[in-house]
């Protein structure tokens, strides 16, 4: 499945001409921009977003971007983040400083906007599948459709298109289970599950907790 | 491209929606460079032609980022002469520029 994605770039720009002009011929090729027009702006803003590219033009009015770089480069969470710089002086002192900051691109002005957009297409499709570890991967609560096939007193086999690798506390919500009144019962997989057909996997769940009422439901499905 | 002493540029037609604020911008640049002119406020002149520079050829207008160029060097050097001088040229570029959009 194609899945369109949009980039969020972060033109600063003090020069309003231009940001029109780029805002309107980059905003078409798949990117959504957001303009700041100096480096405060700038600075709240990366306090809020993290967009995909940031473009930095270099001589901001009296300020100089270049601080802005390790600032963006110190905080983990732009990793991924490419910065652009662009300025009409593209001298050799100003190059060297980039690459020393780790700046991806330079681009000089005056800019063109189809180049721009191709830099960006290339520079923004390494992170377009980047995966991120999750530090301290919170529980999450999954559910499926399973069957239960066999139940004794001790445990019950459902079938599910799911393998248990080690012991899990499930619950199941089924009313078979809750007309022999187990519904409340806790359950805990047993070992690991072992495949079945068709993508499914037979697991035994043993019971906790089971009351004498309930062995006895058990045993009746058993006569029938 | 010069016909009648006009510059004909042609232009995206894409940014039909912009170029006259583009254009609007640079009449008024004109007006702030003679006033900078008067004041001596030789840094106003400087970012107009820096901006110039950075601007004018991403809209199709390169020899008018040349102007810019020029402007901005012509400050940073502090030179009134040249200053006024290309004040000149940048005036005479607008009255001719004629656009074309395809």
């Amino acid at each position: 499945m194609n899945i369109a994605k949009i980039f969020d770039i972060l033109l600063v720009d003090d020069d309003e001409d231009l940001t029109n002009l780029l805002n309107k011929q980059i905003s078409g090729s798949g990117f959504r921009v957001h303009i700041e027009k100096d480096l405060n702006s700038a600075k709240s803003y990366l306090n809020q977003h993290i967009p995909h590219a940031i473009i930095l033009d270099i001589n901001l009015g009296t300020d100089l971007s270049w601080s802005l770089i390790p600032w963006i480069r110190e905080q983990s969470h732009f990793q991924t983040t490419k910065i652009f710089i662009s300025s009409s002086d593209m001298s050799r002192g100003n190059i060297l400083k980039a690459k020393a900051l780790g700046v991806d691109e330079l681009l000089a002005k005056p800019l063109n906007a189809a180049a721009l957009v191709q830099k960006l297409k290339k520079n923004l499709r390494a992170t377009e599948a980047a995966s991120y570890n999750i530090p301290h991967p919170p529980s999450i609560e999954c559910s499926l459709y399973a069957k239960h096939v066999k139940i004794n007193e001790i445990s019950l086999v459902v079938v599910a298109p799911v393998k248990f690798s080690e012991k899990t506390d499930i619950k199941i919500q089924s009313d078979f289970l809750n007309e022999i009144r187990l519904n409340e019962i806790k359950m805990r997989t047993v070992d690991q599950s072992k495949p079945a057909s068709d993508g499914t996997y037979n697991t035994e769940v043993t019971f906790r907790g089971m009351t004498e009422l309930m062995a006895q439901n058990i045993r009746k499905i058993k006569k029938k | 491209m010069a016909d009648s002493g006009k510059i004909r540029i042609t232009i995206d037609a894409d940014l039909k929606d912009i170029m006259p604020t583009f254009l609007s911008n640079r009449i008024k640049d004109l007006s702030s460079i003679l006033e900078a002119i008067k004041t001596n406020d030789i840094k106003t002149i400087q970012v107009i032609g820096h901006k110039l520079a950075g601007n004018a050829g991403s809209y199709g207008l390169p020899d008018l980022g040349q102007i810019g160029v020029n402007l901005e060097m012509a400050a940073i050097k502090q030179d009134l002469i040249s200053i006024k001088s290309l004040l000149i040229e940048y005036k005479n570029y607008m009255e001719k520029l004629e656009i074309v959009y395809k």
